[in-house]
């Protein structure tokens, strides 16, 4: 028994460790694309035919592409686009998602309405919906990160209108409706603040989704354009030389890879700490 | 059972509806003059006006947007979803004549996963804590942050290139199905394995498992016979659910392995901005979603006696 106890503390040991390692990544790539463009100031854009196709250097630390650009400055360049674009797309299908479905909670009609129209357009997937208004629209990175917003928020909306409902049902929720409080403050003074651990674990754990989908349409051109630097748009530009030099075609998808393995880690390493509730 | 059945289809018949105004709104989104496009389609480059004004009254374009909307849901009702900018073609049998190659990819895929992920699942719930059990947990967290289209074309290199072991591009055979279907399964391979070991952890904890134990059933029946359906019964809903989005998944891998499915011409007619064809693609998903929930309901039904009194 002593045994098992001991090896169970071992394991939320290891757990916690990984999760702390998880985190302190995660802040390590939001720096690299905050100073990352700064620290290695090589000109991301900068043609240099004499240098194309390179292996990993000194002077060139990742390579150089078919034009003789420097893979490593795309690559810290390419981190904000990619990032950022995850980070805004996550951030406006969040609040509108949230926003929904605390609309949803608020009455019986308005629940019935909202939750047949959240079940309708969740029945074509995002990445769909997102591939048509990217085509219609016409390719920019504008356009995909509207495209991923309009075409995400339900998913977030019905997994929220769970979480409001369940809190809803809670003791304390009770006894301030008991107390008189209004439908809004019981939304907004109680059950918004509770909430707040779960909204974060959701929100993380599916940033690297968004990610994915961003970097696959960036891939097949419907995102950013050339000159550029994306990490998907970066594997679509060099996958003509994957038999030749598929360093090439390596280095950009190694970085989304582990971007989303980090930011994924984190998801699972913050709902271990903050929702016991969600674990899987 | 009839019951059930009916209610089910009645369930998918306002997801239907949706899908409609969805693919009519983007319809009307799309900048340019749909008369005009498709009589230059049609192989008349410029287009004379007065065959651009009979089309354009053939397509009721000058009525108000809810006749136009009446118009194209007889139409779709009929399997009519209009005809591609580019070829003239109509929408319907370009992804009818391609769905066959995407099916046999979804298939090949499903199978991948389901043989992989539930044993390994229940597999890793069954040894809790264990180092198969961290290896499952591993294969999940890789396989859910790896983007599809770079594994794909690793793999081309690996197998096809270096290796030469298999067909890369196009090859519609069962030795070239391989590397695509394995590309479309590693996301549900992740997702399945995940679901499957924490519903075998569910089931594992409750009372019949602790009687089947105390009976002196060895491991393997508890699993085979008192563990696997009940975990099937918990999994086969989510599943359904991730089917549909295996077809918008597999988009992306049908267009690196140049794979003649429905998802490639969804891609390359987003490239082309051809977008009768691209919103077939949103109509073709969302059938295939309700259908899937549809089957699931009916699978679920099946191998649940409790479901099948609701």
């Amino acid at each position: 028994m002593l045994a098992r106890a001991s090896t169970y503390s071992g394991r939320l040991r290891r757990h916690s460790l990984l999760g702390s390692s998880a985190v302190l990544a995660a802040l390590v790539l939001a720096m690299i694309a905050l100073i990352g463009p700064v620290v290695w100031s090589t000109d991301p854009l900068a043609n240099n035919p004499l240098e194309r196709l390179q292996n990993p250097s000194l002077s060139h630390p990742a390579g150089t592409d078919l034009y003789g650009r420097d893979i490593l400055a795309r690559l810290l360049t390419g981190a904000r686009w990619t990032l950022l674009g995850a980070c805004l797309v996550s951030l406006t299908v969040n609040l509108v998602g949230l926003a929904v479905a605390m609309l949803a909670t608020t009455g019986r009609t308005v629940d019935i309405t909202i939750g047949r129209l959240l079940e309708a357009l969740l029945a074509v997937p995002g990445l769909v919906i997102a591939l048509a208004l990217t085509s219609i629209l016409g390719p920019s990175f504008r356009n995909l990160l509207f495209a991923l917003s309009l075409s995400g928020w339900p998913w977030y909306a019905r997994l929220y209108r769970g979480v409001i409902l369940t809190e809803l049902s809670r003791e304390y929720i009770e006894g301030a409706r008991a107390l008189g409080a209004s439908r809004s403050r019981l939304l907004f003074r109680h059950v918004l603040p509770n909430i707040v651990g779960p909204v974060l674990v959701l929100a993380t754990a599916n940033l690297g989704f968004i990610m994915l989908n961003l970097a696959a349409l960036s891939f097949l051109g419907l995102g950013i354009q050339p000159p550029t630097p994306e990490w998907g748009a970066m594997v679509s530009e060099s996958r003509t030389y994957l038999q030749s030099h598929p360093w090439q075609v390596i280095a950009p998808g190694a970085a989304i890879m582990l971007a989303v393995l980090v930011v994924n880690l984190t998801g699972d390493a913050l709902r271990d700490r903050l929702d016991p509730r969600f674990r899987v | 059972m009839a019951r059930l059945l009916i209610m089910r289809i009645a369930a998918i018949i306002p997801m239907l509806v949706a899908i409609s105004v969805l693919a009519f709104g983007l319809h009307s989104l799309a900048p340019g003059d749909p008369a005009r496009l498709l009589v230059e389609a049609s192989g008349l480059s410029p287009a004379p006006p007065e065959a651009v004004a009979a089309k354009r009254a053939e397509l009721k374009l000058d009525q108000p947007i809810a006749t136009r909307y009446v118009t194209w849901l007889a139409g779709a009702a009929q399997g009519d979803l209009g005809r591609s900018y580019r070829t003239y073609e109509p929408v319907s049998r370009m992804y009818l004549e391609r769905l066959p190659a995407t099916l046999a990819l979804a298939a090949a895929a499903t199978l991948i996963s389901a043989t992989v992920a539930i044993p390994l699942g229940i597999f890793a719930a069954f040894r809790h804590g264990t180092s198969i059990d961290r290896a499952a947990q591993f294969i999940a967290v890789f396989g859910a942050a790896a983007p599809g289209f770079w594994v794909a074309l690793m793999l081309t290199y690996l197998f096809g290139a270096r290796l030469g072991w298999l067909p890369v591009f196009g090859s519609v055979t069962p030795r070239g199905i391989i590397l695509p279907a394995l590309v479309v399964a590693l996301p549900f391979i992740s997702i399945l394995t995940r679901l499957t070991r924490a519903s075998a952890l569910d089931v594992l904890s409750s009372d019949f498992i602790n009687v089947a134990r105390m009976k002196g059933l060895r491991e393997s029946a508890i699993a085979l016979r008192h563990a696997l359906p009940n975990v099937l019964v918990q999994i086969t809903p989510l599943l359904s659910l991730e089917l549909a989005g295996l077809l918008s998944g597999a988009a992306v891998v049908e267009y690196v392995f140049a794979w003649p499915g429905i998802g490639r011409l969804a891609v390359d007619s987003a490239l082309l901005r051809d977008t009768p064809v691209v919103v077939g693609f949103a109509v073709a998903t969302g059938i295939a979603f309700a259908l899937a929930n549809l089957a699931a309901d009916i699978i679920i039904a099946l191998i649940d006696p409790r479901q099948r009194a609701v």
